[in-house]
């Protein structure tokens, strides 16, 4: 088991939890520390990298995916 | 980030098997990501099976991936994964009893001395170090013992975890009689693709994501969403099991998927979960 509130964590919420996903891209330092998360800096630099709008599009298309088993349930 | 030796998997092959005897308990209890026994079905039958299977498609209740719906070759399975299946299961249960008839008919005569079902509860015994036999729902009704999974070339199955089947109300009633909750995934390539459609597993567990999964739909039911860029960020390792290789791997830990399928040729696989009984010892296999 990895840290709790290591990369790993980190990673884990973004793919969930929208809201913290949408202000972590936005400001990776700023949210990293307001969260208490602990990390390399070479990942701090490759969130800065990633487009929020390819990760938006993505995520959409993965809810879709699976549309109908969140309408059942 | 490949090549992290977070995964460590053990290599065996079918006519040396007793050498991996209760190596399955090892993989539950975490102390190791997985096992892969080569020659399951030996390569050189493979060709038949898949000529069987082309003739014997019609025999298999199919069903189309979620979200595929629009398109004129979409991934699908041969039998109903129960993953996919209504809340309530009719849908699955009809397609219970055919699946593996069907099977039964596409193994028939590949392994010397029983049918699919027969030898590949065997191996599965041999490998748990306990009985295994297929699972049972809390209302006595059988589930599925595998699925045949076909990615046609352009495909993906995109990022997901096996413990997130806990979420699911299709689990409830398998939930009931097996521990769903630290069910291992297995699959066995029939057919490779050309390019691509390698596993690959990241260093991502359940652990790490089900305070957050359950907080992000009110209540633990739904499979979350997932951003392969943010994914990417974590150390991975890809897993490529030769055509007819029986790869059991902590797939209900560890985030994994399968990447997208290149050349002209589809990605077909034999697959299922296996988890620990609830209601007595053993293992129980499903899809």
């Amino acid at each position: 088991m990895s840290e709790t509130k290591g990369r790993e964590a980190l990673i884990g919420r973004a793919l969930i939890d929208a809201d913290f996903r949408s202000r972590l891209l936005q400001a990776p330092e700023a949210t990293i520390a307001a969260e208490g998360y602990t990390v390399p800096a070479e990942l701090v630099e490759q969130l800065k990298s990633v487009d929020p709008d390819q990760a938006a599009a993505a995520v959409a298309d993965f809810d879709a995916a699976f549309a109908d088993r969140k309408a059942a349930s | 980030m490949p090549g992290a030796p977070f995964l460590p998997l053990t290599r065996g092959s079918a006519p040396k098997i007793a050498e991996l005897a209760g190596i399955l308990a090892d993989v539950r209890a975490g102390s190791l990501g997985g096992v892969l026994v080569d020659g399951f079905v030996p390569p050189a039958l493979l060709g038949d099976l898949n000529r069987r299977l082309d003739t014997l498609a019609a025999q298999f209740p199919q069903v189309r991936l979620p979200g595929y719906d629009d398109l004129a070759a979409p991934p699908f399975l041969y039998g109903h994964s129960i993953v996919g299946a209504s809340p309530d299961l009719v849908d699955y249960r009809a397609a219970v009893g055919p699946t593996a008839t069907a099977l039964n008919s596409l193994f028939d005569g590949i392994f010397p001395s029983a049918g699919f079902e027969e030898h590949f509860a065997q191996t599965l015994s041999l490998l748990a170090g306990t009985p295994a036999g297929r699972a049972v729902g809390a209302a006595g009704h059988p589930y599925a013992p595998a699925t045949l999974r076909e990615l046609p070339p352009g495909h993906q199955i995109a990022l997901h975890i096996g413990n997130a089947f806990l979420c699911m109300p299709q689990a409830a009633d398998l939930a009931a009689t097996v521990d769903v909750g630290a069910q291992l995934s297995w699959f066995m390539p029939l057919q490779p693709a050309d390019e691509g459609g390698d596993l690959i597993v990241y260093d991502l567990r359940w652990d790490a994501v089900s305070e957050h999964y359950a907080r992000s739909t009110g209540s633990v039911r739904q499979q979350p969403a997932i951003n392969h860029q943010l994914v990417e960020l974590l150390p991975s390792t890809i897993i490529r099991p030769p055509p007819g290789a029986l790869l059991v791997f902590d797939g209900g830990r560890f985030f994994h998927r399968v990447r997208p399928v290149g050349g002209a040729t589809a990605r077909r696989t034999l697959g299922g979960f296996v988890a620990w009984s609830r209601t007595g010892p053993g293992v129980r296999y499903w899809s």
